[in-house]
C-alpha cells in the first residue's frame, strides 16, 4: 500500500493542473485579505469627509474589517473563504484523480500490478492529503497576509487599529474538521462520477453545480418539506455558521444563505454518513467496471 | 480453486457477450508454466478481449480464467502488452517506466541490456513521455514488463509500431526469457517474427478458439519450400518424375522449385544423391507461422490436443 501511495503521489506530484490549482487558491486566498484592506482603505478616506452623524458608523464597519483581517481572525476568515470557494476546487481535484487515468489510458497498465481496491483506496487517500495540504497552506498563508494587512492597518491608521477587538471563535479543531470534510464531501462525489462517466469533465461538472442544484433548484420548493432536512448539501453548508464567525459587510464571505440551518448534531453525522457512502459507491462503481 | 502453479493460464468455457455480440464462445485454453503459445486471429476476433479478460480488466460472461492459479486483476507475476499501450504524458519516459513496471524486479545489470536492446537510450528516457511516438511507447512499456520481469508475458499484437530492429532486439529479449523459465502468451495475425519463440499454436475464429497442436510438429507436417539447383537440370527433372515428386516451378536461373516438406526434403536429397546428380543449391524453406496463418484461417486445418 505503501508503495502505491508513493507511487501516486509521484504521479500526480508533476501534474500541472494540482499545481495551477494551487497557485489559484494562493492567489485568491490573498485577494481575499487585499480586498478588504482596500475596501478599509476606501472607509477611512471617507471618513473625513463624511458628516459627522455617519463617522461612527464608517469608523466601525473599518473596524470590523480590521478584526476580520487580523491574526487573531486568521485561522477563522482564511478558513470560511476556503470553506466557500474550497468545495469547487476540491471537486475538480476529485474529478482529475478519478478521471485522469482514462483520459490518460493507462489505466489497463496499472491494473495488471495494482489491485482496484488498492488503487481507489489510494486514489481517495491522495484527495484527503491534498485537501490537507490546502487546508496547511490556507492557514499559513492566511495568518501571513493577516499580519501583513495588520501591519499596513497600524502603519496607515495607528489611531483605528487601537480600537479593534476580535470576535471570539469557535474552536480551531472543529474549524479545521469542517474546512475539510466538507469540500471533501464535493471531492468525492466528482471522483464518484468521473469514475462512474470516465469523464474528468462530468465529475468537475456533478461536484461544483450539484450543491447549487440542490440548494437554489431543490431547496426552493423542498424547504418545507421533511426531506430538506436529509439533502447532503444542506447538511453540509449547515455546518458553517457552527464552525465559523461571520462578520456580514466585512469580509469577501458572509454567512451562507440557507432556507433552514441545520441543528451541527445533525449536520455533522449527516455529512459523514454522505460522505462514506460517497466514498463506499466509488470504491464499488471502480470495481465493478469494466476497464 | 486454485490450480497447480505451473499452470500458467488455464481458461474453461470462457463466454464473452458485448450486447447481443458474442465475442468469445465458451473458449478453453491452458497453458503450462514455461510453455509460449501463440493464438493468430484476423482483426477483430476477440484477441484483444480475450487478452483483457486474462489481465482481468473485463469480467466474463460465463466461464472462468485462472492465473498462475489465481482470478486475473493484479496477478502478482503477470505482464500485459495491450495492443494500444499509454503513458503519463506530463511525465519523463524513465518516470513513466518506473509507474508502468509497478515493481522491479530485473537485475539493475540486466536493466541496462534491456534499455539499449529497446532503443530507449537516456536522452530519450528524458522527454516527456507525451511526445513519444506509437513505437516508442510501446517500447516503454516493453521495457516495463521487462523491468517487472513477470513469469508470466501476455503480450497483444507485440510487433505493432516496432521497426524491424527492435522486433529484432524484442525477440532476442523474450527469448531470453524463455529460456529463464518464463511463460509466453503472444496474439497476432502475422507472427513470423516470433516462430523461434511458439511452443503452441491457437487460432481464433468466429468466437472459438482452436488449439491447433505444436508450431514444430505443424512446421513438419505443412509443405514448405523445396529449392535445388542442379548442374544438369533435365536429368534432375526426370529422376524427379520418376518418383512422382513434380515440379512446382522451373525458374530461369535452373532451379527447380518443389512444394514439400521437411521429410520430402529429406526424401529428395537421398534421391539426388543416389541417382549421382550434383547441384549448386539445394535447400529448403520452411513454412512460415505467416503461411501457417493463411492456411488456418481458410479452415484446412483441423484441431490438435493441447499440452
Amino acid at each position: 500500500m505503501k508503495d502505491i501511495l508513493q507511487r501516486e503521489l509521484s504521479k500526480y506530484l508533476y501534474a500541472p493542473l494540482l499545481w495551477v490549482l494551487l497557485a489559484l487558491w494562493t492567489l485568491i486566498l490573498l485577494w481575499a485579505y487585499f480586498d478588504p484592506f482596500a475596501h478599509l482603505r476606501h472607509l477611512v478616506a471617507q471618513l473625513a469627509l463624511a458628516p459627522q452623524g455617519i463617522v461612527p458608523l464608517l469608523k466601525r464597519d473599518a473596524q470590523q474589517i480590521a478584526a476580520v483581517v487580523s491574526p487573531g481572525m486568521a485561522t477563522n476568515y482564511s478558513l470560511s473563504v476556503w470553506s466557500a470557494i474550497g468545495p469547487h476546487l476540491t471537486a475538480i481535484i476529485g474529478a482529475y484523480l478519478g478521471g485522469s487515468e482514462y483520459s490518460w489510458r493507462t489505466l489497463p497498465a496499472m491494473l495488471t500490478h495494482t489491485r482496484r481496491r488498492d488503487l481507489i483506496t489510494v486514489k481517495l487517500v491522495l484527495l484527503t492529503l491534498y485537501i490537507l495540504v490546502l487546508v496547511g497552506i490556507t492557514l499559513v498563508v492566511g495568518l501571513a497576509a493577516a499580519w501583513y494587512t495588520t501591519w499596513e492597518i497600524r502603519q496607515l491608521y495607528p489611531e483605528l487599529i487601537d480600537g479593534v477587538t476580535t470576535l471570539p471563535e469557535k474552536g480551531i479543531f472543529l474549524q479545521i474538521f469542517v474546512a475539510v470534510i466538507g469540500p471533501l464531501i464535493w471531492g468525492v462525489l466528482g471522483f464518484l462520477v468521473a469514475v462512474t462517466t470516465k469523464s474528468t469533465l462530468a465529475g468537475v461538472l456533478a461536484g461544483i453545480l450539484y450543491p447549487y442544484f440542490e440548494i437554489v433548484g431543490m431547496g426552493r420548493y423542498l424547504a418545507d418539506s421533511a426531506v430538506y432536512n436529509w439533502l447532503p448539501a444542506v447538511a453540509q453548508i449547515s455546518l458553517l455558521p457552527a464552525a465559523f464567525v461571520y462578520v456580514e459587510g466585512a469580509g469577501v464571505v458572509g454567512s451562507p444563505m440557507l432556507p433552514r440551518i441545520l441543528d451541527i448534531w445533525k449536520a455533522l453525522p449527516l455529512t459523514l454518513v454522505y460522505l462514506i457512502l460517497l466514498i463506499l459507491t466509488s470504491i464499488w462503481a471502480f470495481r465493478s467496471q469494466d476497464a | 480453486m486454485n490450480l497447480p502453479q505451473h499452470i500458467g493460464i488455464q481458461v474453461v468455457d470462457l463466454t464473452k457477450r458485448y450486447g447481443r455480440t458474442t465475442v468469445l464462445n465458451r473458449v478453453s485454453f491452458r497453458l503450462t508454466a514455461g510453455r509460449s503459445a501463440v493464438v493468430l486471429g484476423a482483426n477483430g476476433v476477440g484477441k484483444s478481449t480475450f487478452v483483457r479478460l486474462i489481465a482481468g480488466l473485463t469480467r466474463p460472461s460465463a466461464g472462468e480464467v485462472l492465473v498462475n492459479g489465481r482470478l486475473p486483476g493484479a496477478v502478482p507475476d503477470l505482464g500485459v502488452l495491450f495492443e494500444d499501450p499509454q503513458v503519463y504524458p506530463h511525465l519523463p519516459g524513465l518516470h513513466n517506466l518506473f509507474l508502468l513496471a509497478g515493481e522491479i524486479r530485473l537485475p539493475e545489470d540486466e536493466q541496462h541490456h534491456v534499455l539499449e536492446a529497446l532503443g530507449l537510450s537516456h536522452s530519450l528516457l528524458r522527454r516527456k513521455a507525451g511526445a513519444y511516438s506509437f513505437g516508442q511507447r510501446r517500447r516503454l512499456t516493453l521495457a516495463a514488463i521487462s523491468f517487472r520481469d513477470p513469469l508470466l508475458w501476455v503480450l497483444d499484437e507485440p510487433t505493432n509500431g516496432l521497426d524491424p530492429t527492435g522486433i529484432k532486439a524484442f525477440i532476442t529479449l523474450l527469448k531470453e526469457r524463455k529460456e529463464k523459465g518464463k511463460t509466453i502468451l503472444l496474439t497476432g495475425q502475422a507472427l513470423a517474427a516470433f516462430e523461434e519463440l511458439a511452443d503452441d499454436v491457437w487460432v481464433l475464429k468466429d468466437g472459438a478458439l482452436t488449439y491447433l497442436g505444436e508450431w514444430r510438429t505443424l512446421r513438419d507436417q505443412m509443405p514448405g519450400i523445396i529449392k535445388l539447383r542442379p548442374h544438369d537440370i533435365r536429368a534432375a527433372q526426370e529422376a524427379l518424375v520418376q518418383r512422382g515428386i513434380h515440379a512446382l516451378d522451373v525458374v530461369e536461373d535452373g532451379t527447380i522449385v518443389v512444394r514439400g516438406t521437411a521429410s520430402d526434403f529429406e526424401r529428395v536429397g537421398h534421391l539426388l544423391a543416389n541417382s549421382g546428380i550434383s547441384t549448386y543449391e539445394f535447400r529448403y524453406d520452411p513454412p512460415s507461422l505467416e503461411d501457417f496463418y493463411r492456411v488456418a484461417a481458410s479452415g484446412e486445418r483441423t484441431e490438435g490436443k493441447a499440452q
